[in-house]
């Protein structure tokens, strides 16, 4: 006679591609109901891309149709709930806004962009923490000049490292070398949901979170994991980055994040020996991108020598040249940022008459 | 921080004026061809000026017939002409409140 417990051991031999967890574990299997050797799974495979959802199933039906005993096995689909409305999004204890700093692409600056960002937050007075979740290229260690493993607790809770007055997490914190790293779908969810759950933020004001470039389903489910005060968009100014940051949009929209604004990476080339401004990507990409879109430009980024060099060095430009055009500029985009999270927290005017 | 003022009822006064009632308590009375001659829009700012005027000719008065939010930064007027490509910033708007500037600068010569 099949009980459950043989049943669910058979689920939790069942890992999604090499994820550490099981299918129970992950929580795509909603329930289990045996009847007359008719086995009846409730299977969720919620925010799993179709052809993985699709295997995991046939797996399940393999697995627990060998049991001795089992006349049937029936796996009902859940119905994936709305891609707006997955998993509730759950608010990360220890923050109060959360704001993710998004690509279409990647080699737009977003990273650059997610730092200073961050350190011009917290240089107005703000308890901010960055969160790197671009598992594929954790670039925050290097940017920041930051490396040494987190302080783990209870085998679960994981304590933020901390520099330049930023709490701080990264997967390159337990990365050990520049070895490439190679994620997939499924792993880099499980990941991320894991760093949005278990980092011990102490008493932030905001949490930005450097997203992994591009629109697909990771940054999907990332987007739609935790409440986000709104969504940021780094681009360059070239057409095609446009065209890119239109997905962006869609994202955001899609999971009813409010688009906080765009900021226009690389704007323009300023030589460093005479001054002289080149726009190198084209003029006025961001502006045009928020007048279409009616989205708020927060502002430009000049193409500068200086921002690669800090970044490199582990100096961001807002923490080694306060005075910086850039850093100035960085300040502005906070202010703007600042603005926007408060104003999409203000009820929408009423339009009467 | 100082946070910007932002709108909290935006109404159509009539048929010449919009009204917006802002969250400090302010309340800006915006002339409709006033707001029409300062279209933000690319096609009427890169439009010469002298053909900048609406044309009001038509026996009606120039008014809004929709209004209408663009994000949560902006509105947006459907035109009695036709024209709603403008996409009017609570920032701008607040900036040109008629009441706050200096010297009203004259308005009726448009119409």
């Amino acid at each position: 006679m099949t009980t459950l417990q043989q049943i669910q051991e058979r689920l939790s031999e069942i890992r999604p591609h090499g994820t550490p967890k099981h299918v129970l574990e992950l929580g795509l299997v909603r329930g289990i109901d045996l009847r007359d050797g008719v086995v009846t799974i409730r299977f969720a495979p919620g925010p799993l891309p179709p052809p993985l959802a699709g295997a995991l199933r046939a797996e399940i039906e393999r697995a627990v149709g060998a049991l001795e005993g089992v006349a049937r096995v029936v796996v009902e689909l859940e119905a994936a709930p709305g891609q707006g409305a997955a998993a509730p999004a759950q608010p990360i204890p220890g923050v109060a806004d959360i704001i993710a700093v998004s690509s279409a692409k990647g080699g737009v600056g977003k990273s650059t962009v997610a730092v200073n960002l961050a350190l011009s937050l917290r240089a107005r007075g703000r308890r901010v923490g960055l969160l790197d979740a671009d598992v594929y290229g954790p670039s925050l260690p290097l940017m920041l000049g930051v490396s040494g493993r987190p302080r783990m607790a209870d085998e679960k809770r994981i304590f933020p490292l901390e520099k330049y007055g930023l709490q701080l997490m990264s997967m390159g914190f337990f990365l050990d070398d520049a070895s490439p790293v190679i994620w997939r779908g499924p792993m880099v969810m499980g990941l991320v949901r894991q760093f949005l759950k278990d980092v011990e933020w102490h008493d932030l004001d905001i949490l930005v979170i450097d997203l992994p470039p591009g629109t697909g389903d990771a940054q999907l489910t990332l987007v739609q994991q935790v409440p986000l005060a709104g969504g940021v968009i780094v681009t360059t100014p070239q057409d095609v980055a446009l065209l890119d940051v239109q997905r962006g949009i869609a994202m955001f929209q899609q999971v009813n994040t409010p688009i906080l604004g765009v900021i226009e990476n690389m704007s323009a080339f300023v030589c460093e020996k005479c001054g002289a401004e080149e726009d190198l990507f084209g003029a006025g990409g961001g502006k045009r991108i928020s007048d279409f879109f009616g989205v708020p430009l927060l502002g430009q980024i000049p193409l500068v020598q200086a921002v690669r060099q800090g970044g490199d060095a582990g100096l961001p430009i807002a923490i080694e040249q306060p005075q910086h055009p850039v850093s100035q500029a960085f300040l502005r985009i906070a202010d703007n940022v600042l603005d926007e999270i408060e104003a999409a927290r203000a009820p929408a005017p009423r339009i009467v008459g | 921080m100082e946070s910007a003022a932002r709108p909290t009822e935006i109404k159509r006064i009539g048929r010449s004026e919009i009204r917006i009632l802002w969250s400090d308590g302010h309340r800006s009375l915006y002339p409709n061809h006033w707001l029409r001659n300062h279209c933000p829009c690319a096609l009427c700012r890169e439009r010469p000026p002298h053909l900048l005027p609406v044309r009001a000719g038509d026996g009606e008065e120039l008014h809004a017939l929709q209004i209408g939010l663009v994000g949560r930064y902006a509105i947006s007027i459907q035109w009695s002409d036709g024209h709603d490509s403008g996409i009017y910033s609570y920032a701008t708007l607040r900036a040109a409140c008629p009441c706050c500037q200096p010297v009203e600068p004259a308005s009726g010569s448009a119409s």
